[in-house]
Formats: structure tokens, C-alpha cells, sequence
């Protein structure tokens, strides 16, 4: 269940997306966010979160990015028995929706297009607790 | 009745017992009523069942014209409509238009080759079908992802692809409604008719300023004959690439402005293919058929037109003068004391034109590209002195002049519902104002739009490995790069502006001139753009006093 207590981290090449996501989730009462720049810097951030105590609950991912790219984090997730149900998602181009059918495929759990409005992240974040209270029951 | 064949029966087996009996007699009466209302009970049933099998009857012939009606009215839909399961294989419900726009009988296919997905394709097709099915996210988002056109045989054809949910009582997702619709004829009559609208407009463009409009074709002619030039040259850089695509926006801003259509959408595609093309080798060969393209098409279009626009395509300039400029000409002559104050009276009085004239023309340019993209703009205003230049002199200027305007349409003046909303007045404004001093002309153009979207440049910068303007870089210093190659805040391309191509042709246009031009912007408030020009072939004495 994602809360305004949830730790969410933002992972973009681009500074300028990783600040507007931030942006509209700190109007949207979110306190606890980290972000990083690129795949491999993200796995890093998980990884000792976990070891503090402080798992993040929720990933926004870029597809593109240099050393990792974002399809690479979630199979690396999907794969590992800590992040296997980390909910994941996908911050994507209009043009560059293809790649978003792999990675949902490989288990990411939702897309969003750039740029990003508070309504769709609001619907997105209603969506993915609808699945996560579904998931729980099932 | 039913106690008398009880009696009967009675009577054979016991002999005359007591037929009188009083009791009884009762008992077989008590009988005979209880089978009576028994035969009625039946009867009724009976009744009741006939009538229901009568109204079954009924109903099911309504529900077959319900069905024959529904067919009727998807089929004469023109559209195609097909259902497939979870099973991925399309039902036996499909309209007759899938025939024609699929190209063949869904039902029993499965959806996969009725859409011709094969290869690697189907894989991600089949997961895409099993996500929309599963509902793990939100269907509308998933149908996003799908197909969204059919690869139709006939090139030409458009057919547009949509998914909708059918689901069961209790929500589950039962089916998938496929919806193919042909845009071809929508897409070909909006063309047509956007034919129509402009060849109408270019004639009374034409029509109107005839004289400008033999400039116009000396310049499309320069412009032709340069991109000729780089296209047929020995070497072939990347700054020979750069101009050829500046020589392009050019064109197609000048011949947008005159309302020629088809060589504006011309030189668009042949800026996108020009993009697009990677080599050296590609470049050159599109810029040598699209050059010829152009040039014939542009041609061509002179020629049909000459018993309508006159002979004007020597480029020849030819000039109406009132009586009253020629008298004061005459007047200038026969005081004049040397043969160069004769030449400069000519200059001023009789080939000098009011610049306020020259850039009103594109007046209505801007008024129709505001209106294709639903914005409202009142017309030019223009302030402060009134040059007067030599029309040869300032074609630059000129043309170079619908860039900035479009640039303001397209991405500073807000839509109506957004100005109103920010109190502004619904129409946007934009105005020319005129700055003479013995060394300059300033012609400072300023919008009251929303003004340059920095972040969003900045972004583009950064995407550009611009790394250290975009994050460190002040606001000014990041607005100036607008007029570098390349970057533009438009989110799409679109006939008027948005490769990146506009503000950097124009600054190159004031270059020529000597001149050169900055900007300036306030978020919310609007944008100015300040033109700073040298002094030309006039002498700025002379030039307002004429």
C-alpha cells in the first residue's frame, strides 16, 4: 500500500525530470524521496536501503539511461527475492512506448508518459494500491 | 362425475352397499369437487403454458430483428468490428466492413494474423493481449500500447485501430472489441478542401500586392538557385547541410506566407526527409530531388497561374506612384543644385516604401495560422517612428520576418481558454515598434504570451549534452540559444515551426544585413524579440522625412 509515508525513489539520467517528479510528488504530500541517476546507482540505493532499514516502496524508472538501463533494474528486481514485489513504474517518451510493452512484460507494474501531471500520478498511484489490496487478498 | 364411475366400481366389487347412504354420498360429492378443481388447475397451467411458448415465440423473433437490425447498422457503419476472447481467436460476430478494411473474415482467425504480426512482433503482441485481459493496469493505458493502424495493402489507405473492454456481471473482462475506421476519405477531403481554401488565398495574396509579390519570386528563384548551388557542389559540409536546411525553412515560411501550399508542404517534407537522411551521400541526393521538385512545382505553379496574376514572373518590380509624389519629385529636381541630390530625391521619394507597409502584409498570415491552431490574435500594431527603406535593401528583414511571427503564434501567445484564465484578453497581441537614431534602426517585436519556456529548454540543452549551460548557464544566457541549430521548445514538428530550424535561419537572415538580433522574456508576460539593423542605403536623415 502506498502512503504519503512511502519511500519512493526516482531514477532518471536527466536532473530536469528527476526534480519535476519530485516536484509534483511533494505537492502531492510524498516526503520521503531519493533519487538516482542511472540503473546502476539505483540497485545500489536498494540494496542499502534494505541493509538501513529503510526499503523504498515504490520505483519511478526511466528506460533510457547510461551503465544500466531501466529494463535491466527490473529484471534485476523481478529476480531478487527482496524487490521481487517492489512496485515499479515506468516513466517513458510517447515515441518510446514499445520499450514499455518489455518492461511491463518483464514485470514492471505501470507506465507514465512524460510529462508527467499530479491527475495521472494521482490515477496511477490509485491503481497500483487497487492491485496491491488484490494481490494481498489473492 | 368422477363418483359416479367411483359408484360404478363400488357396486361391481361390493354389490349394493348402501347406495343411499347419506355420508357417503357426501364423500363421493367432496371427490368430485376436489378432481374439479384439480381440471382446472390443469387446465390453467396449460393455458399459462401456451401463452408463454407464444410469447417465446414473439420474443425470440424480436430478438432475431434486434439482431438483423444490429448487424445492419454495424455493417452500414462502415466500420469494422471484431471481438476476440482470451482465447486470442476472433468470435464469430465480426461486420462486414472487415472484409474490406482488414482485408479478410476474422472470424475463427486469430487476431494476431488478422493484423499480420509475425516474428519477434507476436511475442510482445500476445503479452500485450494477455496484460489487456488481466487488467493489471488500467485497460485504457494498455489499449495505448497496442496496434494502433493496420498495415492495409493499399499504401494509401488509413485505417485506424481501438480496443474496447466487454466485460461480464461481474466486471471481468470477457472480450475485446476491436474498431477499425477508415480516415483515408476524412484525411484526402481535409486536404482537398485545405487545397482549395489556399489556392484561393494565394490568388488574392497575389492579387492584392502584386508588386511584393514579384519580389517574392525573385527571392523563392534566389533561394532555389542557392540550394541548387550546395546540392550540386563538389564539397559537401556540414555547415553546407545547415544552410541547405535554413534555405528550406526559408522558403516554406515565404511561400506559407503567400499562401502556396503545395511548395511550402514541399519544402516541410523535404526539411524532414533532409533531418532523416544520415549520410552525406543521402543528404546530397535529397536535396538535389527535392530542389528540382520544388523549383519545377513552384514553376509550374507561376505558370498555370499567368492569365490570372499577369505576366509577373520576369521579377521586375513595378510601382503605382500618386500624382502628388511625383509632383513633389519634380519639385525636389528643380531645386536641386547637384546630380546627387537628384539620385538621393529619387531614392527617398520615389523607390523608398514605408517598412511599416512592408511587414503588415504578413498580417494575415498570422491571423490564419492562429486561427488553424485554435488561438485568436489581434492585428500587428506597430509604434514609434516610421522608417521608410528600399524594399531591395531590406528583403532579408522581410523574410526573415513570418519566422519571428510564428515562432510568437505557435509557442508564445496561449490558447483563448488559457489567456482568459491567467486575465488576459482573450486575443493575443503582438507589436512592431521602430527605434531611429543616425546609426540604427531597432525594430523591437514583442508578443504577450506566455513567454520563453526556460526549464523546458534547459532540458533540451542537457539532452544535448549542453551540460554545463543548462544547469549553471543564467536565463538569458539559455534563452540566446534559441537561435542556435537545432533547439527549439516546441514538443512536435509542425508545418509552421518546431525543428529547431526558425530562429536560427532568421538570425542568419539579420546577419546579412549587418544587423544582428537578441530576446528577451518574462515568464507569463511574453517575449521580445529586439532587431538591431545598421544604417542602410539611405541616410537616416532622409528616411523618416520622406
Amino acid at each position: 500500500m502506498i502512503t504519503k509515508d512511502s519511500r519512493i525513489l526516482l531514477v532518471d539520467d536527466l536532473n530536469l525530470v528527476r526534480n519535476m517528479l519530485r516536484q509534483a510528488l511533494r505537492e502531492m504530500g510524498f516526503e520521503k524521496m531519493d533519487d538516482a541517476s542511472d540503473g546502476e546507482i539505483a540497485i545500489a540505493k536498494l540494496n542499502s536501503a534494505i541493509n538501513e532499514d529503510k526499503a523504498f516502496d515504490l520505483v519511478f524508472l526511466d528506460w533510457n539511461m547510461p551503465v544500466k538501463t531501466g529494463i535491466e533494474v527490473v529484471e534485476f528486481c523481478r529476480e531478487n527475492e527482496f524487490f521481487r514485489n517492489l512496485p515499479i513504474i515506468m516513466v517513458t517518451a510517447e515515441a518510446e512506448k514499445k520499450n514499455v510493452l518489455k518492461a511491463l512484460t518483464l514485470g514492471a507494474n505501470d507506465y507514465i508518459v512524460k510529462p508527467v501531471s499530479q491527475d495521472i500520478l494521482d490515477a496511477k498511484l490509485k491503481h497500483l494500491n487497487e492491485q496491491l489490496a488484490k494481490r494481498k487478498a489473492g | 362425475m368422477y363418483s359416479k364411475r367411483l359408484t360404478r366400481q363400488l357396486k361391481k366389487s361390493f354389490g349394493d352397499v348402501a347406495p343411499r347412504d347419506e355420508a357417503f354420498a357426501s364423500f363421493l360429492s367432496m371427490i368430485d369437487e376436489a378432481y374439479q378443481q384439480l381440471d382446472e388447475k390443469l387446465e390453467s397451467a396449460q393455458r399459462n403454458l401456451t401463452v408463454s411458448s407464444e410469447e417465446l415465440t414473439s420474443a425470440n423473433s424480436k430478438l432475431y430483428q434486434l439482431n438483423q437490425s444490429f448487424d445492419a447498422m454495424i455493417n452500414s457503419l462502415g466500420q469494422g468490428f471484431l471481438l476476440f476472447g482470451e482465447d486470442l481467436t476472433c468470435l464469430n460476430v465480426a461486420s462486414k466492413a472487415c472484409e474490406n478494411l482488414l482485408e479478410c473474415d476474422p472470424a475463427g482467425r486469430r487476431i494476431q494474423d488478422v493484423l499480420h504480426i509475425s516474428g519477434d512482433e507476436g511475442e510482445d503482441f500476445t503479452n500485450w493481449c494477455k496484460m489487456m485481459f488481466d487488467e493489471r493496469i488500467a485497460f485504457e493505458d494498455m489499449a495505448a500500447l497496442g496496434p494502433a493502424r493496420f498495415a492495409h495493402s493499399d499504401l494509401n489507405r488509413n485505417v485506424v485501430l481501438e480496443y474496447k473492454p466487454c466485460r461480464d456481471r461481474s466486471g471481468k473482462i470477457t472480450a475485446i472489441v476491436m474498431v477499425a475506421t477508415d480516415k483515408t476519405a476524412e484525411f484526402v477531403a481535409r486536404k482537398e478542401a485545405a487545397e482549395l481554401a489556399a489556392h484561393v488565398k494565394m490568388i488574392t495574396n497575389i492579387l492584392k500586392n502584386k508588386n511584393r509579390f514579384r519580389q517574392f519570386i525573385a527571392e523563392m528563384r534566389r533561394m532555389s538557385a542557392e540550394l541548387g548551388t550546395i546540392a550540386n557542389g563538389r564539397k559537401f559540409s556540414s555547415q553546407n547541410l545547415d544552410e541547405a536546411k535554413r534555405l528550406l525553412h526559408t522558403m516554406k515560411g515565404v511561400a506559407g506566407a503567400f499562401g502556396l501550399l503545395k511548395v511550402k508542404m514541399d519544402c516541410h517534407e523535404a526539411e524532414t526527409i533532409l533531418t532523416e537522411a544520415r549520410t552525406p551521400d543521402i543528404q546530397l541526393r535529397v536535396l538535389r530531388d527535392w530542389g528540382e521538385k520544388i523549383k519545377s512545382e513552384f514553376e509550374s505553379l507561376i505558370e498555370s497561374n499567368r492569365e490570372l496574376i499577369g505576366d509577373l514572373g520576369n521579377g521586375e518590380s513595378k510601382r503605382e506612384i500618386e500624382s502628388s509624389v511625383l509632383n513633389g519629385f519634380l519639385n525636389s529636381i528643380l531645386s536641386a543644385s547637384t546630380p546627387q541630390e537628384i539620385a538621393l530625391a529619387y531614392r527617398v521619394q520615389i523607390l523608398s516604401v514605408p517598412l511599416r507597409k512592408l511587414l503588415f502584409e504578413f498580417d494575415s498570415y498570422i491571423s490564419e495560422m492562429a486561427s488553424h491552431l485554435g488561438k485568436r490574435v489581434s492585428p500587428l500594431k506597430f509604434a514609434g517612428d516610421d522608417p521608410r527603406v528600399l524594399e531591395e535593401e531590406v528583403r532579408p528583414l522581410v523574410s526573415a520576418f513570418p519566422h519571428i511571427l510564428s515562432n510568437m503564434v505557435d509557442h508564445g501567445i496561449e490558447s483563448e481558454e488559457t489567456r482568459l484564465a491567467r486575465g488576459k484578453a482573450a486575443a493575443g497581441s503582438i507589436e512592431v515598434k521602430f527605434e531611429q537614431n543616425p546609426e540604427h534602426l531597432k525594430i523591437i517585436i514583442s508578443d504577450d504570451g506566455k513567454g520563453i519556456d526556460v526549464p523546458t529548454l534547459r532540458m533540451k540543452l542537457e539532452a544535448s549534452g549542453e551540460h554545463r549551460l543548462a544547469s549553471e548557464g543564467s536565463d538569458a544566457e539559455v534563452m540566446e540559444q534559441i537561435f542556435r541549430p537545432g533547439i527549439s521548445t516546441a514538443k512536435n514538428v509542425s508545418e509552421f515551426s518546431g525543428r529547431g530550424v526558425g530562429m536560427d535561419s532568421v538570425r542568419s537572415e539579420i546577419r546579412k544585413l549587418g544587423g544582428n538580433i537578441s530576446v528577451k522574456s518574462e515568464p507569463g508576460k511574453g517575449t521580445s524579440f529586439y532587431i538591431e539593423l545598421p544604417t542602410l542605403g539611405l541616410p537616416s536623415s532622409a528616411r523618416s522625412a520622406a
